[in-house]
């Protein structure tokens, strides 16, 4: 037996959870084999419109992944590939991998679609949900990575008959097709496994009642968001399948294949409720005409961060209505129309039929027969439904050493939840390679930059139609026409997507041919695409800071989208200025700091300390510093998991782990005072006056639990909160553990006005707390009273416990809250029951509560000590909600557990350890590149007033022989002193005032000419 | 009556009575209601009358509130009909419930005349309660009868014919009321030259204990007949068009036989099998009129014979239209769960049968099979109800129907 290590790891499965995995693994110093049985990377994401609860369009947001994934040195992609053995031991694996033959070779296919174009077999194009059309050889999506079309040997005519056909063959230039192309099986050596397969989607057919497959306007959500879509089969357009009418009524039927016993299907979708009400206020969107939106439900799952807000603005504002019923079966109108019957049950029995001219079915989540098969033939514990049992407490643990498992293989979760534990998965198999850590990967080497000093401006103009994003309001070709008669521009083009690796391929020729050594892109937003162009043009030896970019997405077609003209003038505009300000670029060259190996960790709960572990683990020192004089945090009070785990034994074995890891320094009863630094070098004061060095910080400061001033808490001992029935029982307290009657009520201090947010794990811990105490009294009368029952994923099968122990939920809503009376020393709780319509008396001896989670006060200080940011509601704001869940905007720092909002143990460790993650792959770097974009001050026009030295949030200036001077390892390039400078003394590179006149004159020059 | 403002109180539901429900519904977990509201929408009546709100009742069960449980009229106002539930994503099946409670009732408090005939059944063996005599005349007579419709004076009924392929089981009312009917499926029988008998002990395949819940008296009824079916050693059981008498046998079968099982099978499925093989000969052109079929809910729901009656019908009816919905999804006539021996509930019964009268009046029907002894007395009183639709359609069952277009065979 080997007892070597090796420093490479397999990603089984591409979606979003293998990409970040394969990204933060592949930046941590570990070479990757990404696997993927279809043709493409990207799994689900790549089809969904837009995603919640941002509306971000989801190939925007994953478009960079995709491409940074697929070009990265340390990533090796195998599509069209499965898992067949794996042998060996954790650390050192042979996975044997089978790959299907493509036919057309990745290496020489452009891409260019010529083939597909000639190809004559039209096919179902399951990409788009069968509602369109594809070729035999064809390529999943327009952004796919690997950019190079695939043959379906099931439909084309040369594999029927061999050499029937052979027109893809004629017109491909690269000689890359070739039906001949035979299966392969290689062995790969790799030290620790990750499994990502993915989801499908409940089959709709399966319940005939709905009428799926039947009835053509009778459509599932992913149908539905293929058919919003700009790059679906209707090009954006909202259209009824058959008959290409644009619906005015749809209906969307929740729980379609989830909450069904029937079908086997106990367990929640969680994701459903969300994407429903996305999908109706972006259907609102699309829609040319006033169109209703019905959402037919049984409890509104909204429990994610920032969710039920959206919920709000969705009935509130936008109209759309929610009618809370399941729905019986869909019939088909018998007439012309189709249009589709529902007769439904309200709440109050009342019998109502109505009709839609579509209906989309919110299809549930499920494994794929192969993946259960999969996991079954690696010896994973597979779950009743099918999916991977995680190991309690463990949050990505497979329970067999050197596999960690991602995503929805192991349940069902929305897309921020996979990503989280996507990282955690890095970080574990980080942790786990740790020794190996660098041996196999290789380095990026960029060509010589080209020195462009003295050269005339040669400006490339590269606009993009986004699909129909842009292209369908923008007059594109008249935009490109506009930048070729600029000053300047040597050359000017279009492009479907700018950002696909074709284009990204065409821009590298093009910048050689035409010697360009300026680039404007007019395309979408540079927060997402930004770095991307710049890198190609790193790649094309030129600096990245000679490039300038348009947004005539968000700022043209989209904001205008009913005023084409004027979105195309304003953005030949937009592009006028970008050109006019690139000539004025300058290169800007960075520094390159060190990093220093080791992790501040603030907050010694069950998140921080899960932090410090793994960080630890992947051998950086690590700095835990928690401000009380004991570990544990609010775990101390938890006695019971939401899966029966013991919490108190996992605490103390996780304290006596941190505090006997000799990698770990801890400091209890300390408070971090005062950091300075950036990102690989902070340098941060302690209250106990030591003064650590660190590269990244993680913050896990926590959450504390309302105090209800409701339902007579504090005025009577008898009504207590969550946390308190749970001390109670633990302690043997009889007035719980041997009361009669307990009611427990919902959603104290959530979803109120004041906190707009769903505390996310009161309704499993409710349940939870219920049986607890049908356990230790069985007959005890226990009532739930609630607004929606979230207990989302597998907690459904907790509620169904609930019901079957004889646990009694009563419904109540915000409108008609529960009264609470002392009467003769018990509590009169009076509710109406949601189903007989009738007031209930509850006499109980007990009352829980289930208090709101509040963000820790640590939050603020944390705000202002460290300048990130909170949202409303008092918790962290995360980066980017949905594809960097647990980054602060500032580099190199991170945040973990109830800090960045109401989460339950098992997930804080997730995240907790994605942060150890994300963060362990900036301490594997030996060294960074400062942030490019600096202020720079002029001396002699500093009059050294200290403007800026009091505006800066960085404390970046500093005066010194009578004039400010600007770190540039610590500007972050925001600009206020620029702006604020009285003397015009300071600029931010790449923002002079110079360039801004440039800008303005382009702009009025052709004002000018166009006679206004 | 339901009091909408009535406070409940908590205290006074009992814990056990749910425990006490599981108990007699043995299978179904009915604690995962989550009060969704698919049986309210899927019961065709819950908008019809009051107190017919499937899932106001089990809530009522669930909350332990055993008096109004009892107290509640949903229990004989049911139909039985199963399409609540049909689908129901936890499972729970409604009417199993309800014939489990009809069946703790009192036998001297069970409504209508349900209990009567259940006795009479019991004493004498056919449920409307025929002499042997009685019987054996009527048996005697259709077959003179038959002797002289086909010109075939030896022909005689195949009585307790041991080893015969099919066991022929019917309904009393063949013999009561309706002998004419017996006759004609006699006829069909003759013409397709099968090897059948008819018991003179055992005959009568239905069973009202299916209403009543009483399950003693149940087997009390049917353990008889399936004993003269393994006595006489036929090979399998036909069921006659009526759609409880099938569910008493295949359910029933399921339920309470301890002996080895035999097939039993619906007479139209034995008769579709019999064109196919070309043994019965219709005539395609005999039947002009436009004609609709009604699927008993014991027939169809609840024992997945649907598609074998339609297939019959379309092989010889050139007009045939379908209900809808029909099948699995059909509407309940009216009348089940022993409605047509409960007059105290005619009014409900009427009401109910409204929306089966709309249904049969949207497909335009001439004539409406209706192979359900029980569901055709109740849509011939809706007939008779609802005047507007007197003469519009006519009720026939499918042998009586086959019978216009039997083709004899050529004697030899």
């Amino acid at each position: 037996m080997s007892t070597e290590k090796i420093g490479a790891v397999m990603v089984v499965g591409a979606g979003i959870a293998g990409i970040q995995a394969s990204l933060d693994l592949a930046e941590s110093g570990y070479f990757v084999y990404l696997v993927e049985s279809s043709p493409a990377i990207g799994g689900k994401m790549p089809m969904l419109d837009k995603t919640f609860p941002t509306n971000d369009c989801s190939m925007c947001i994953l478009s960079p992944k995709l491409v940074e994934c697929g070009r990265h040195l340390n990533i090796s992609i195998l599509t069209n590939s499965d898992i067949e053995e794996i042998t060996g031991d954790p650390g050192n694996f042979t996975v044997k991998v089978r790959r299907s033959p493509r036919f057309v070779d990745e290496e020489k296919c452009t891409g260019c679609g010529s083939c597909a174009e000639k190809c004559p077999v039209k096919v179902k194009d399951e990409y788009n949900q069968n509602l369109g059309l594809r070729k035999a050889i064809y390529k999943q999506y327009a952004q796919a990575y690997p950019n190079a079309y695939t043959i379906d040997p099931g439909r084309c005519l040369n594999f029927k008959k061999p050499n029937s056909c052979g027109k893809c063959l004629e017109v491909c230039k690269t000689g890359a097709i070739n039906h001949e192309m035979g299966e392969d099986v290689v062995e790969l050596n790799v030290g620790a496994v990750v499994l990502s397969p993915g989801f499908e989607t409940f089959n709709a057919g399966d319940l005939f009642y709905y009428g799926y497959g039947k009835f053509p306007n009778v459509v599932t959500s992913l149908e539905f968001e293929r058919i919003l879509s700009a790059s679906g089969p209707f090009q954006g357009h909202m259209l009824r399948p058959r008959d290409k009418k644009e619906p005015k009524k749809i209906a969307w039927i929740q729980c379609v294949g989830s909450r069904n016993i029937r079908e086997k299907h106990g367990y929640c979708s969680s994701v459903c409720c969300m994407y429903a009400i996305k999908e109706a206020v972006i259907a609102k969107e699309h829609s040319h005409e006033p169109l209703e939106t019905t959402i037919f439900f049984m409890d509104m799952r909204t429990f994610g961060k920032g969710f039920e807000k959206y919920y709000d603005r969705a009935r509130e504002e936008l109209g759309v209505r929610f009618v809370r019923s399941r729905v019986y079966e869909v019939t088909q109108k018998d007439d012309e129309s189709k249009n589709l019957i529902i007769r439904y049950a309200n709440e109050d029995g009342a019998i109502i039929t109505e009709e839609f001219d579509l209906v989309v079915l919110s299809v549930g989540l499920q494994p794929h027969r192969s993946v259960t098969e999969l996991g079954r033939k690696l010896g994973l514990e597979m779950n009743q439904y099918g999916f991977a049992d995680t190991v309690p407490l463990t949050g990505v643990s497979a329970g067999r050493p050197g596999f960690f498992v991602a995503g929805t293989f192991c349940g069902p979760k929305d897309i921020p939840e996979t990503v989280m534990q996507a990282s955690a998965a890095a970080g574990e198999s980080s942790e786990f390679l740790s020794v190996s850590r660098g041996t196999l990967v290789r380095k990026k080497e960029y060509p010589g930059e080209k020195n462009v000093a003295g050269e005339d401006p040669r400006i490339g103009v590269f606009v993009c139609h986004c699909g129909v994003n842009i292209g369908s309001v923008v007059n594109v070709p008249g935009v490109v026409e506009t930048a070729r008669a600029l000053p300047n521009v040597v050359y000017s083009g279009e492009y479907l997507y700018a950002c696909s690796q074709d284009s990204q391929n065409t821009m590298r020729q093009i910048i050689d041919e035409n010697r360009l050594n300026r680039v404007v892109v007019a395309s979408c937003s540079p927060r997402t695409h930004k770095p991307l162009f710049q890198e190609t043009m790193m790649e094309s030896g030129l600096n990245r800071y000679l490039f300038e970019m348009a947004n005539i997405r968000d700022q043209c077609s989209w904001v205008h989208q009913n005023e084409p003209e004027n979105a195309t003038l304003k953005a030949k505009d937009l592009v006028r200025m970008a050109v006019y300000k690139a000539a004025l670029l300058d290169p800007i060259h960075q520094e390159a700091v060190s990093v220093t190996k080791a992790a501040l960790v603030i907050g010694g709960g069950v998140s921080g300390m899960n932090s410090a572990l793994s960080l630890a683990g992947q051998g950086y020192k690590v700095y835990l510093v928690e401000k009380s004089d004991q570990l544990g945090g609010n775990a101390r009070r938890v006695k019971q998991g939401l899966r029966g785990e013991d919490v108190q034994s996992y605490l103390s074995e996780l304290i006596e782990k941190v505090k006997s890891h000799p990698g770990i320094l801890l400091f209890t009863g300390t408070e971090a005072l005062d950091t300075k630094g950036f990102v690989g070098n902070f340098v941060t004061t302690l209250s106990n006056g030591e003064e650590i060095q660190h590269g990244v910080i993680i913050i896990a400061v926590g959450g504390a639990e309302y105090k209800p001033e409701e339902y007579l808490y504090g005025r009577n001992e008898r009504v207590m909160t969550q946390l308190e029935i749970e001390e109670a029982i633990a302690a043997g307290d009889g007035r719980v553990t041997r009361a009669d009657t307990v009611a427990l009520i919902q959603c104290v201090g959530s979803r109120e006005p004041a906190r707009p947010y769903c505390s996310r794990v009161c309704c499993s811990k409710s349940v939870n707390l219920a049986l607890k105490l049908k356990d230790k009294n069985p007959d005890a009368r226990v009532f739930i009273l609630y607004r929606d029952i979230r207990t989302y994923g597998y907690f459904e099968d907790l509620y169904s416990e609930a019901r079957r122990k004889g646990v009694i939920f009563i419904r109540y809503s915000a409108d008609q809250k529960p009264q609470v009376e002392e009467v003769d020393g018990k509590l009169k709780v009076t509710v109406t029951d949601h189903v007989l319509g009738q007031p209930l008396v509850i006499d109980a001896d007990v009352l829980g509560l289930a208090a709101a989670i509040l963000a820790s006060p640590d939050c603020k200080k944390m705000n202002e000590l460290l300048k990130v940011p909170m949202n409303t509601d008092g918790f962290f704001l995360e980066a980017h909600m949905k594809l960097r869940p647990v980054d602060f905007a500032s580099e190199g720092i991170f945040m973990a557990g109830l800090a960045h909002g109401p989460k339950n143990i098992e997930e804080n460790i997730a995240q907790a350890r994605a942060a150890a993650g994300r963060a362990g792959a900036i301490l594997a770097k030996s060294e960074l590149e400062s942030h490019g974009v600096v202020a720079v001050v002029q001396p002699d026009k500093c009059a050294a007033c200290l403007t800026c030295v009091r505006l800066c949030p960085y404390g970046a200036p500093k005066v010194r022989n009578y004039a400010a001077e600007i770190a540039a390892v610590l500007c972050q390039g925001c600009g206020s002193c620029a702006g604020e400078c009285p003397n015009k003394a300071i600029a931010l590179q790449g923002y002079n005032d110079k360039m801004y006149m440039g800008m303005i004159k382009g702009l009025c020059k052709e004002v000018r000419q166009g006679g206004i | 009556m339901e009091n909408a403002i009535e406070t409940i109180q908590a205290s006074r539901f009992n814990p056990k009575f749910r425990e006490r429900v599981a108990g007699l519904v043995k299978n179904i977990d009915f604690t995962q209601c989550l009060a969704c509201g698919m049986c309210t929408a899927g019961c065709p009546y819950s908008d019809i009358h009051e107190n017919q709100d499937p899932r106001k009742f089990l809530r009522k069960v669930l909350l332990g509130m055993e008096e109004e449980v009892f107290a509640d009229p949903y229990i004989w106002y049911c139909t039985m009909c199963e399409r609540c539930t049909v689908e129901c994503p936890m499972n729970i099946n409604i009417a199993i419930i309800v014939r489990n409670l009809r069946g703790t009732w009192d036998r001297d408090k069970i409504p209508g005349y349900l209990q009567t005939i259940v006795r009479e059944h019991i004493e004498s063996g056919n449920q409307m309660n025929v002499s042997q005599v009685d019987y054996e005349e009527t048996l005697e007579w259709i077959q003179e009868e038959l002797q002289s419709e086909l010109d075939d004076p030896d022909y005689t009924i195949p009585l307790n014919k041991k080893g015969a392929k099919y066991f022929y089981g019917f309904n009393a009312r063949d013999i009561k009321y309706y002998p004419q009917e017996l006759q004609t499926t006699l006829k069909i029988f003759y013409a397709t030259g099968i090897d059948y008998t008819i018991s003179t002990k055992r005959w009568d395949a239905t069973n009202v204990a299916l209403f009543t819940g009483k399950n003693d008296d149940f087997v009390e009824i049917s353990m008889p007949i399936w004993e003269e079916f393994v006595n006489l050693g036929c090979e399998e059981f036909i069921v006659t068009e009526c759609g409880h008498a099938f569910r008493s046998m295949k359910w029933g079968q399921r339920t309470f036989w301890k002996g080895e099982m035999f097939p039993i099978r619906h007479i139209l499925e034995l008769l579709n099998d019999l064109v196919k093989d070309g043994s019965l000969k219709l005539n395609p052109d005999a039947i002009s009129e436009v004609v609709t079929y009604h699927d008993p809910c014991n027939t169809a729901r609840k024992e997945g014979v649907w598609d074998v009656p339609r297939e019959l019908a379309r092989s010889f009816i050139k007009n045939f239209v379908d209900m809808n919905p029909g099948g699995r999804m059909n509407y309940c006539c009216g009348a089940g769960g022993g409605g047509m021996a409960m007059p105290e509930f005619n009014e409900k019964r009427k009401l109910k049968g409204k929306r089966k009268v709309d249904q049969v009046m949207a497909t335009g029907a001439q004539i409406v099979i209706v192979p359900c002894h029980n569901c055709m007395d109740q849509m011939n009183d809706l007939n008779k109800w609802y005047p507007d639709t007197k003469g519009k359609s006519k009720n026939m069952h499918m042998c009586a129907l086959m019978e216009r277009a039997l083709i004899m065979p050529e004697k030899e």
